[in-house]
């Protein structure tokens, strides 16, 4: 039987993981390696995303796992000369970013995705008051004039919950509190009404009541404008409220993804589990960084043959030290896990310890 | 800034002012020599000295000479001359208008090359553009003021006869020969400006295109121009304001070498002269009148901060 109950139950399988049609974004065997002073760093390796409109998306990992550097590349922020090789295919609504040029990425960026960043004290301009940093987008995308444009960015302070917003407009960042000035953060990236918003970690900088406000924000803004959204979070709370798929990071590759409540209820890749058991409790104590596992992340410039969590996993194999386990739907579950020796479901002590992936069909056979 | 902070600050500028004041008279005093000699030569018997000393003023104890001259600079009134019999107030304000028409001429100059060079060459850190105009202001930076003067000279006077060489003509007999008579020591002046005012800048323009906001600001599909511009400007100018405000203070006075080669009447050789005349009436005034504008420059400067970067105008 099916402890999870969050899979479709026409398909049978986790919304992430259609094929790819519909869907706004979609990303296949996407890697990103950059040049460090250390060598070459695969930052990002081989990611598939499928994202529609109207729903979210959580990338979570450690510290370094390539959560940013995989949103900063799709829109082309990401220094040239840092970028030492791009692979796989990355689409936005047919567009394929990769042959986008320069200009034509700026045309996509700040109009169909926007972005929030971490911290609101930093990503704003000190020097500016609010109003012209919501401005100038809109002015540069929409054409408006300055009088529009002011009119506009007060309707959006308005829009994103900020009282008194024609007051408010006129100040400066450092006027506002942490929340509020996320707030400005969030009416910039949704100025241009744009189809998707990336979040890097946009609540890790704010305090817990606020950051609830903020993610019920970006519910709502979800739902009014049916947007979909990027959720990158090191808070497996966060993620369990406010996400429909997850996906799991670990050194640039994607450990485990899937319906997110499905991969929370039941993770199936060890790495999952200790990112879980490192969170106090999935509704307690929020912003914590994933701190708990022991061992260091890998050195992403000399990565092993094998399995990259291989040197800190208790369920470690020989076989997980050569080859690396690809991306499979993992036997007993709903979603798809990278794993030679999965985490067994819990309550169903019949799975084959240290077993392959089952292919697909198999699995669906199973579960049927 | 507040109210508070700009009555502290005028405090502070008047202290400063009667500090200058004080010192100058010292020093006018501590100088070797007597104005006496210096006027009416080595030859001149006791008599005469004494008789010039008691018509001057110089006979009386320095702190009633100090007090005179004091209550007459409140007046408007910075004494005579005794060397040439003028008004030191005529003069300086004869002087005064030459020397703060260049400063503002070579500085407008320099900024107007200085700000966008710098902006570029830090956008495109590292290429040709970038090097060819870092070397270029270590060619400035190198080269003797009175090399670009003569250079300066040589082609647009000489070869091209197309500016004067030397002289002034004051603006209400002919604004425009004004401006061509300044544009060669202008230029001389704002060329190693404008080469230490390009670096400063670049630094600046550097670290603020490695702040956060700066690739939110090209996340949200900004042009390059609105990047540079509108985000990264402001927040990098705060240096080179202060720069700028020093080295004005600095030009009204200390722009002797220039003054001298362009045969310009300013402030600067006026300065020298009474210092090798000894004619302290005169070098008193100069002085208040040089720090006078020291001090309001900088005033400007810190209104103008808190202009630029609200954080310190909000900042309690
Ligand atoms: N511009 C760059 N040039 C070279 N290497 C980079 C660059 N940016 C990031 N990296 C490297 O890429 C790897 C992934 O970094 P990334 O910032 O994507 O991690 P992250 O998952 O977002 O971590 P965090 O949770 O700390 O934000 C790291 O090893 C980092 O050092
Ligand atoms: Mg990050």
């Amino acid at each position: 039987m099916n402890p999870l109950g969050t899979t479709n139950p026409t398909t049978g399988k986790p919304a992430s993981s259609a094929d790819g049609h519909g869907s706004l974004l979609r990303l296949r065997g996407y890697s990103v390696h950059l040049h460090s002073p250390r060598g070459i760093v695969a930052a990002v390796d081989g990611v598939d995303v499928d994202l529609a409109r109207g729903r979210t998306l959580a990338v979570v990992g450690e510290s370094g796992s390539g959560k940013s550097v995989l949103c900063r590349s799709l829109l082309g922020l990401l220094p040239a000369a840092a970028v030492a090789h791009r692979g796989g295919t990355a689409h936005f609504d047919g567009i394929d970013l990769a042959v986008t040029g320069e200009a034509a990425l700026r045309d996509i960026r700040g109009r169909r995705i926007g972005m929030v960043f971490q911290d609101p004290m930093t990503a704003l301009n000190p020097v500016l008051p609010v109003w012209r940093q919501i401005a100038l987008p809109l002015r540069r995308h929409l054409r408006l004039d300055r009088r529009a444009a002011k009119r506009a960015a007060v309707e959006l302070l308005d829009s994103v919950g900020i009282p008194d917003p024609a007051r408010r407009a006129d100040q400066y960042p450092v006027q506002m509190s942490g929340g509020m000035r996320q707030r400005v953060m969030i009416a910039i990236a949704l100025g241009c009404d744009p189809d998707l918003l990336i979040a890097d970690e946009p609540t890790t900088a704010l305090d817990v009541t606020v950051q609830a406000q903020i993610l019920g924000l970006l519910d709502r803004l979800r739902a009014e404008r049916d947007m979909a959204v990027i959720l990158i979070s090191h808070d497996l709370g966060v993620v369990a409220d406010h996400s429909d798929d997850v996906m799991v990071m670990y050194a640039g590759r994607q450990a485990e993804r899937g319906a997110t409540r499905g991969v929370l209820a039941g993770p199936r890749m060890p790495y999952t589990r200790a990112l879980l058991d490192a969170a106090p409790t999935l509704h307690g104590e929020r912003g914590r960084r994933l701190a708990a596992i022991g061992g260091q992340p890998p050195d992403l410039t000399r990565l092993p043959d094998g399995c990259a969590f291989a040197a800190r996993c208790p369920r470690v194999q020989d076989r997980c030290r050569t080859q690396a386990p690809p991306l499979a739907p993992v036997p007993g579950s709903a979603h798809d896990g990278a794993c030679w020796n999965p985490v067994p479901v819990p309550g169903s002590a019949d799975l084959p310890e240290g077993g392959a992936p089952i292919p697909q069909e198999t699995q669906e056979t199973s579960r049927a | 800034m507040t109210t508070r902070s700009l009555l502290a600050r005028a405090g502070q500028a008047v202290i400063v002012l009667v500090s200058v004041a004080v010192a100058t008279f010292a020093l006018g005093r501590i100088l070797p020599g007597e104005l006496a000699t210096a006027v009416l030569g080595d030859t001149a018997t006791p008599e005469q000295i004494a008789e010039f000393n008691r018509k001057t003023g110089a006979d009386q104890p320095a702190v009633e000479q100090f007090r005179t001259w004091f209550t007459g600079v409140l007046h408007g009134d910075f004494g005579t001359s005794a060397l040439t019999g003028q008004k030191v107030s005529d003069a300086l304000a004869d002087r005064a208008v030459p020397s703060l028409l260049l400063v503002v001429f070579a500085e407008v100059l320099a900024l107007a090359v200085a700000v966008p060079l710098a902006v570029w060459a830090a956008y495109r850190r590292g290429k040709a553009p970038d090097k060819a105009a870092n070397a270029g202001s270590f060619v400035l930076l190198a080269t003797p003021q009175f090399a670009i003067a003569v250079l300066l000279i040589y082609i647009f006077a000489v070869q091209l006869g197309a500016l004067p060489a030397t002289g002034y003509t004051p603006p209400e007999q002919d604004p425009a020969q004004t401006f061509r008579t300044l544009l060669l020591p202008a230029v001389t002046l704002a060329l190693g400006l404008a080469a230490v005012y390009y670096r400063v800048l670049r630094a600046g323009v550097l670290e603020t295109l490695q702040q956060d906001y700066i690739l939110a600001a090209r996340a949200q599909g900004l042009t390059p121009r609105q990047v540079l511009f509108r985000h990264t400007l402001r927040p990098s100018l705060l240096p080179l304001v202060t720069l700028v405000g020093l080295n004005f203070g600095f030009l009204v006075g200390g722009a002797v070498i220039v003054e001298q080669l362009f045969a310009i009447p300013g402030l600067g050789t006026y300065a020298l002269g009474a210092v090798q005349t000894k004619d302290f009436t005169v070098l008193q005034g100069t002085v208040l009148l040089i720090a006078a504008v020291y001090v309001l420059v900088n005033l400007a400067v810190d209104l103008l901060y808190g202009v630029l970067d609200p954080r310190i105008r909000h900042a309690r």
